[in-house]
């Protein structure tokens, strides 16, 4: 998983890498998903969420389809 | 998850938010560390197979997303990848601090972020802890 500035750079890193493109997310989007992906981890009663809660933050996040199947 | 282990997965997660780095580890807790780990709570490795490298957002390597903020000690955290990154920033709560991953840096000012960048997912989510250090 890695930043990149451009659309074309990740292109770039992919044929490189031999490597299909895979999902992008907009570091906006991320940040407000990576908040709520690990909000609470502190907390002395944070238990593990299901796989089906961690499909439903990705799915809020607009991360659907194939490929964001867990 | 047991008592045992979550009293456990809190002290790693408290001592990688004072310290960036795991606890130390001793011979009573090798039974629920592989719980946890089973669990994806947390990944090990090292050459023994029992070294914590990860317990998400927060990484033992650093290797991967450098956290700095003055909001906090120590003032500089790690993460696996970008995504870690922004979640330690949220998880701590820091209202400033930078996330650098791969030779970029993403600014947050006021608990906004101030950059816009593209996080690029190579792996299908469904394979994500096939190779977790990857992913």
């Amino acid at each position: 998983m890695l930043l990149f500035r451009r659309e074309s750079d990740i292109d770039a890193w992919c044929a490189a890498h031999g490597r299909e493109r895979g999902g992008v997310v907009p570091a906006d989007r991320l940040f407000v998903l990576a908040a709520r992906w690990y909000g609470g981890r502190l907390d002395p009663g944070w238990r593990p969420r299901t796989a089906a809660a961690s499909q439903r933050l990705l799915a809020d996040a607009g991360l659907t389809g194939p490929f964001w199947a867990l | 998850m047991t008592e045992r282990e979550s009293e456990l997965r809190l002290r790693i997660m408290r001592a990688f938010a004072a310290t960036a780095a795991p606890p130390e580890i001793g011979p009573a807790d090798g039974e629920p560390l592989r719980c946890l780990a089973e669990r994806h709570v947390l990944a090990l490795g090292g050459d023994d197979g029992a070294q914590i490298l990860m317990a998400h957002p927060f990484a033992a390597h650093r290797t991967g997303a450098q956290v700095e903020s003055r909001d906090r000690a120590p003032g500089t955290w790690w993460g696996n990848c970008a995504w870690d990154g922004l979640g330690i920033v949220a998880l701590l709560g820091l209202t400033d601090a930078t996330v650098t991953s791969n030779g970029i840096t993403l600014r947050i000012e006021d608990g906004a972020l101030r950059d816009g960048a593209l996080f690029h997912v190579a792996v299908p989510a469904h394979a994500w802890w096939d190779d977790i250090g990857f992913t």
